[in-house]
């Protein structure tokens, strides 16, 4: 601390100063006016006895000064002027550490942002999410089991289940819209410290079903439906046409990214999904969407406590309930499921983005040994003059941190600009991203990594650069050319290598990214994927309560859209590739009833006899749904091919039938019993990378017990797909003006939407794999080129003695090639090992994927000769007089 | 560069006054510049400003401290007092000076014939 002593003296003290010195001579000029002298005669005599006040004050502040600080603030300003002399070298050096630091800079701020800042709520790391988890697999937990776990834990302050849902909304004079709104009691809010900016929260009465008519929503909700200045007096909205009074009014601070489909919840009505759902019968209800849960654990309970605990009560619950057996559960951070599918993208981003500094420092190393090479001499006469080897190196170091500095700071501006292009690639499916900027932590971070970058790559240059005696370097160099002994090349041999391996890795990791997605683009989905127009539909329980109404709707606006021009077919269905949800248990018609453990699973769809022709998907075996099967002939259904495999290995599915529910928690005879008449082709219900799992297609008017009023409508056109929306919406107003016209997707977008954790990868893989195959380019190139310079006299002389440009093209070319295979060799070893960490952003491509190989080596192949090619050429249009002269002069 | 202050006396010396001074009587800096003067019956010629340098030092180095206050003549001075440090520092430095003042002599006196 005497440091921070000295400099709050050295304030101090010299701060009085003038005022002493003022008041010293205005005393003496007192004194000798008092011994009778003028006045002005007085002052200059003070004046001349004090003397130059300039002097005096400067030799006082002298007094302070901090040599250390003092020397190196010195060596800096030599830096610039060194810099400045040599402004190639300074930008090269510059725009390189830019390029690394920028990089850097901006994927911390989405590292930051994703994984490590803290949430927007008090006491955050207390909040959890609570799972059930079957057989491994994660499956939402039931209401009753969430309210079960609350009621017996001593674990949490809050834990409550809830849940978000498509409805469709109307505000007095808005637009009929379709919105997501959360079904929440008010301990949601509670468990986040949210408290009303105006109103009341739900009572505990409104979350019973009857009495659930009311709505809380967000500020920005508010100002926009109602206005800003609004004040909250009796207004309504209407949710799936009924009105729900507001109640209270919340800020906007739910990040996107806890909902489970990413959007922005604006509006909330109390937690009452369904009447039965506190009801014993909601206690299995855990196979189709699932719930969500948000639990706030109580001061100084862990992690691993709360899950102790929940265990064993949920062993009991097994035991109580049968079907909570073999159910277990897990709790997890809230701030854990903030990452959640981005995280396989953020480790590759983040490896490669490390790679590019690495790359980076490794050409600004180069540049630097190659720089001090020719300076040997400089240094050599200044140890000769009595410089010790700590002051070169510390110059050395400050020419380094200026440079590193400067390289920082335009990595700054880089950055910033790439991290406002970030936070706009994905933010419907990637909502953390939006969150990501440059603030104090990310400039923090990055000025820590320059100062380490410049340590690490400025320091062992600098030793290398002083470390010749003085008397060697000036005899050899013969008073003329600077050049490095060899310490330096075989340094300089293996930053090149280091270079090019990483360089191959990047491009490799960029190959398998971008092959990936091209096979996936080409691969066969089983079904057609162009001119697909897609289209959501709810209809509300409240004018469509039962299933013949729905049916009804659906076959009339369906009718009208195939009437429409450029339309060539359209569907109604509650299931579109790649997602399927509904899952259902069954049993096969005479086949002995599986164990409860064992009960085969199939997703269940329902749509219209359209569909399969629809989506043009293939038939393989029987036939496809058609009018003929009406809503009273007996049910059938269509099974994919993974269904067939599965469930009938080496058998032919067409006929068998099979009885939908899981034994036990129905009486049989209220099991439906389905047909099976068709087996069409596998397409993607998990996602479009995975394998495909056993699919079930029946017909929503033969299956009233799941027609549902949300339904999606495909439609196949002739001409491009969007252009027919326009169209769609005139015909859904003329049927029903008050349904919102939601959701209107290509195929085509779908499936994008599906891959943006990859594109998003592939393209700031793509860009890393240029910048680092460039930075390679120059490091192999500045070698070679370097070797010519060095040897350029020694070549000189061959040619004088007859070599021809052949050999010394094999020279200098064999050099590169040598230091380029080797590159290569371990870069290919370091790519086959990371390449496994990039597998879930591949779909189902291989790791080893040749293709990405050999075209990542082959790139490398076609940038490395080409840069070894060009001083290859330098060397063998050196002349031999024209060399050997200039040399001699 | 800074012309530095020239002194007729050995380096020290100023300082070591400066503090004998101040342990009499606490003064600011026209004061102590008068009181040197006077003190030394005008034999040493002492640059006043080289008095201001000198005083920094002192401060620096934690042997004097320094306080603002009003002059005699109702003028608004920093007013300079010794530390514990400085106390000691003079003690120490006086007995030395003391010490190598009379090898001095001694050395001066077998020179003479």
């Amino acid at each position: 601390m005497s440091w921070l002593r000295r400099l709050v003296g050295r304030r101090e003290s010299l701060r009085g100063l003038s005022e002493e010195l003022r008041s010293h001579l205005e005393e003496r000029t007192d004194a000798l006016v008092a011994e009778g002298m003028e006045r002005a005669a007085a002052a200059a005599q003070a004046r001349h006895e004090l003397g130059n006040l300039t002097a005096i004050e400067e030799a006082a502040r002298e007094v302070w000064r901090w040599p250390v600080v003092e020397t190196f603030a010195a060596d800096v300003r030599r830096a610039v002027r060194m810099l400045r002399k040599s402004p190639g070298f300074a930008a090269a050096a510059i725009l390189t550490l830019a390029l690394g630091l920028g990089a850097n800079a901006a994927v911390f701020s989405v590292v930051y942002a994703v994984l490590l800042r803290p949430l927007p709520f008090p006491h955050s790391e207390r909040l959890v999410r609570v799972f059930s988890v079957r057989d491994g697999l994660t499956v939402g937990p039931s209401p009753p089991d969430i309210r079960d776990f609350a009621r017996e834990s001593r674990s949490f302050e809050i834990l409550v289940a809830y849940d978000t849902w498509r409805k469709n909304l109307a505000t007095p004079g808005g637009e009929p819209a379709q919105i997501r709104v959360g079904l929440v009691p008010a301990d949601y809010f509670r468990a986040l410290s949210i408290r009303p900016l105006a109103g009341r929260l739900f009572t505990e009465e409104e979350n019973r079903w009857g009495s659930h008519h009311v709505a809380v929503v967000s500020r920005s909700f508010w100002a926009d439906r109602f206005g800003s200045s609004a004040l909250l007096d009796g207004q309504s909205i209407r949710i799936n046409d009924e009105p729900y009074l507001v109640v209270g009014i919340v800020p906007d601070s739910i990040p996107a990214w806890m909902d489970p489909a990413s959007e922005q919840v604006r509006v909330w009505t109390p937690f009452a999904p369904s009447p039965g759902v506190w009801d014993e019968s909601g206690r299995g209800d855990r196979s189709g969407r699932g719930f969500s849960t948000l639990g706030r654990l109580a001061p100084g309970v862990s992690l691993a406590q709360a899950n102790a605990e929940l265990r064993s009560i949920a062993e009991d619950l097994g035991r109580r309930h049968p079907v909570d057996a073999g159910v277990g559960v897990r709790v997890e951070p809230l701030l854990g499921t903030r990452v959640a599918s981005l995280r396989p993208t953020l480790s590759m981003v983040m490896a490669a983005v490390g790679l590019i500094l690495l790359l980076a420092c490794l050409n600004v190393a180069t540049l630097l040994v190659a720089r001090n090479a020719t300076r040997g001499q400089e240094f050599a006469i200044r140890t000769a003059l009595g410089a010790g080897r700590a002051r070169l190196a510390s110059q050395l170091l400050a020419e380094t941190l200026l440079l590193t500095g400067l390289g920082a700071l335009a990595g700054l501006g880089l950055s910033w600009a790439a991290t406002a292009l970030l936070a706009r690639i994905g933010p419907e499916r990637m909502p953390q991203l939006a969150e990501a900027r440059i603030d104090g932590t990310v400039l923090a971070f990055t000025v820590c990594v320059a100062l380490v970058t410049s340590v690490v790559f400025g320091v062992l240059p600098a030793l290398l650069g002083t470390a010749a005696a003085p008397a060697d370097v000036l005899r050899t160099a013969g008073g003329r050319t600077g050049t490095g002994g060899p310490g330096h090349r075989t340094l300089r041999r293996v930053l090149a290598t280091v270079q090019i391996s990483l360089s191959l890795v990047l491009l490799v990791g960029a190959g398998l990214l971008v092959h990936g997605l091209l096979r996936l683009q080409s691969e066969d989905m089983g079904f057609r994927r162009d001119h697909l127009l897609t289209q959501h539909l709810f209809l509300p329980e409240v004018r469509y309560p039962d299933p013949s109404r729905i049916t009804e709707f659906s076959d009339r606006y369906v009718a009208r859209v195939r009437e429409l021009a450029g339309v060539r077919d359209a569907a109604v269905t509650d299931v579109v590739p790649p997602s399927y949800r509904w899952r259902v248990g069954f049993t096969v018609v005479g086949q002995a009833p599986p164990g409860r453990d064992a009960v085969p699973t199939a997703n269940f769809g329902v749509a219209d006899a359209h569909l399969v022709r629809t989506l043009e998907l293939r038939l393989l075996r029987g036939r496809d749904l058609g009018e003929s099967d009406t809503a009273t002939s007996p049910r059938v259904i269509l099974v994919n091919e993974a269904f067939a495999r599965r469930y009938f290995p080496g058998a032919d599915p067409v006929g068998q039938r099979i009885e939908i529910g899981e034994p036990g928690t129905e009486p049989a005879a209220s099991r439906p019993v389905l047909t099976i008449i068709g087996v069409v082709a596998d397409t993607p219900n998990g996602g479009v990378a995975a394998p495909a799992d056993p699919d079930i297609l029946g017909l929503f008017r033969q299956n009233p017990e799941q027609n549902f009023g949300f339904k999606t409508v495909v439609v196949r056109t002739t001409v491009p797909p969007s252009s027919v929306a326009p169209a769609l919406r005139e015909v859904l107003r003329s049927l029903d003006p008050d349904l919102p016209f939601a959701e209107v997707r290509t195929m085509e977008q779908i499936l994008a939407r599906e891959t943006t954790e990859g594109r998003f990868a592939t393209w700031l893989f793509g860009a890393f794999a240029v910048v680092g195959l460039a930075l390679a380019a120059v490091g192999i190139y500045g070698l070679v080129a370097y070797l010519v310079t060095l040897r350029g006299r020694e070549f000189a002389v061959r040619f004088a003695l007859g070599a021809r440009t052949a050999d010394v093209v094999r020279l200098v070319g064999g050099e590169g090639a040598r230091v380029g295979l080797v590159g290569m060799g371990v870069g290919l070893l370091c790519a086959l090992a990371a390449a496994q960490g990039a597998s879930a952003l591949l779909y189902g491509l291989s790791p080893r994927d040749p293709a990405a190989f050999l075209g990542g080596a082959g790139a490398l192949v076609v940038v490395l000769v080409s840069a070894i090619a060009a001083p290859c050429v330098r060397a063998a249009r050196i002349e031999a007089r024209a060399a050997l002269g200039v040399q001699g002069e | 560069m800074t012309p530095r202050p020239e002194r007729d006396l050995f380096p020290g010396a100023l300082e070591m006054m400066i503090l004998r001074s101040v342990q009499r009587q606490p003064s600011h800096g026209y004061a102590l510049a008068q009181q040197i003067k006077r003190a030394s019956k005008d034999v040493l010629r002492i640059e006043e400003g080289s008095l201001y340098p000198a005083l920094q030092r002192l401060l620096r180095a934690g042997l004097l401290k320094a306080e603002w206050g009003v002059s005699s003549t109702n003028r608004k001075v920093r007013r300079y007092r010794l530390t514990l440090a400085g106390a000691r520092h003079l003690e120490r430095e006086a007995s030395s000076f003391e010490q190598m003042l009379s090898a001095v002599m001694r050395v001066l006196a077998t020179g003479t014939p």
